[in-house]
């Protein structure tokens, strides 16, 4: 019993961290796709999506 | 994006794409459109319309000749299906296509066409006999160059300004009977496979423009100040903003449930449209309260809000309206 005491918090706590970081339970795969893929939106589209949206240009910058 | 590889995402390696599955496109179509809502949706006619027939329905030699450049970025591809009298009711196509020898003549317009004046490449459905509504398609890939293909860009379009969409007309327009995509009579059946996946991308896309509209919503009621205090103390901004943030995360878990599915090959139709509906109608009311908190600032251009208000309302139109999201929905509900 004490034994059990011990570790379940533990393991709560392991669990629930997880599922917190681990966003809708993504793979770490998935995860770092996102995290790729967000970081290419904030560095290169949105800097430039104001600029397409008055234009109406092609946007091949950032197509490539 | 080609760079990144996410042209080629859900395309087979042997053709330079890079495979994957449905969860992964639903999470490069909401982070793309989260940046630029114009440029993702260049990117879901390219890569989840265009190469993705391509991929589905193509010949061995289709892939070979098509896909390589389209997942390098170097070929863009666009989906000809609406006309100006077939929209939600695609099986009203119009555009005929008449067999002579090795070739088929095609006749009659597109409207609304994503990419089509950057195309290389357009999957164009047209009918091989009126009489037989969607059992008459045949499904076409039609080069970029080709005789008698009229390109124009349309202009005045409200929002997702990045992307173009375009009127195509047919004019005695000769393409190979070797750029046929699966059999006579079948083109339709293809075209909403493809569209019934697509879908997930679309609908995720919106979620992408709610989280950015909802992020601008939270960057401007912590620094604006009004009272003696930051807006984002007072108790209708914070309610506003619960609201977004609970929305937001909803829409994205029924798009990932919808590619879930999809990816473990069970049925997904119903909850791909139940995405779509949602997501779509979260990314109208997310813009709207995102710039109902920016207040005047908001109404002016250019303000990151006033165009995700713009762009927003495209996701309730394309790729099946609302209408036609809960026409699907209550089919699957009450036939099940």
């Amino acid at each position: 019993m004490e034994g059990d005491s011990r570790i379940a918090p533990t393991l709560i706590h392991e669990v629930v961290t997880k599922a917190v970081m681990d966003h809708l339970l993504l793979t770490d795969e998935e995860q770092l796709l996102r995290t790729t893929v967000r970081n290419f939106a904030d560095d290169v589209l949105a800097p430039r999506a104001s600029a397409y949206d008055e234009s109406g240009e092609f946007p091949a910058d950032n197509v490539e | 994006m080609a760079e990144l590889g996410l042209s080629g995402l859900g395309i087979d390696e042997a053709y330079g794409g890079s495979g994957g599955t449905a969860r992964q496109g639903a999470i490069v179509a909401e982070e793309l459109a989260r940046g630029c809502t114009g440029t993702s949706t260049i990117y879901v006619a390219h890569q989840s319309l265009a190469a993705q027939f391509i991929n589905m329905h193509g010949t061995e030699e289709h892939k070979q000749r098509y896909l390589p450049g389209m997942t390098a970025g170097q070929t863009i591809g666009a989906f000809a299906l609406t006309e100006p009298g077939a929209g939600s009711d695609a099986a009203g196509i119009r555009t005929t296509a008449k067999r002579d020898g090795d070739d088929y003549v095609l006749n009659g317009s597109k409207v609304f066409i994503t990419n089509a004046t950057e195309a290389g490449v357009l999957i164009v459905l047209a009918s091989l006999d009126r009489n037989l509504g969607s059992r008459g398609f045949v499904a076409l890939i039609v080069d970029g160059e080709t005789p008698g293909m009229t390109i124009n860009a349309m202009h005045g379009k409200m929002g997702i300004r990045a992307s173009s969409t375009c009127e195509v007309f047919f004019d005695d327009c000769r393409v190979p009977v070797t750029n046929r995509m699966g059999e006579e009579y079948e083109g339709f059946r293809s075209t909403m496979e493809v569209l019934n996946a697509s879908r997930v991308g679309i609908a995720a896309q919106a979620v992408g423009v709610a989280q950015a509209a909802y992020e601008e919503a939270v960057k401007y009621a912590k620094q604006r100040e009004a009272f003696g205090k930051t807006i984002s103390e007072m108790q209708g901004i914070q309610w506003m903003i619960a609201d977004m943030a609970t929305e937001v995360e909803a829409a994205r878990l029924l798009v990932m449930q919808a590619a879930t599915l999809l990816d473990a090959g069970k049925p997904f139709v119903k909850e791909a449209s139940m995405a779509k509906l949602f997501a779509s109608r979260v990314a109208v009311e997310t813009a709207d309260r995102a710039l109902q908190i920016h207040g005047g600032v908001g109404y002016f251009s250019p303000s990151t809000v006033e165009r995700l208000y713009r762009d927003a309302k495209i996701t309730e139109i394309y790729e099946g309206t609302s209408e036609i999201q809960r026409m699907i929905i209550s089919r699957n509900v009450l036939s099940e």
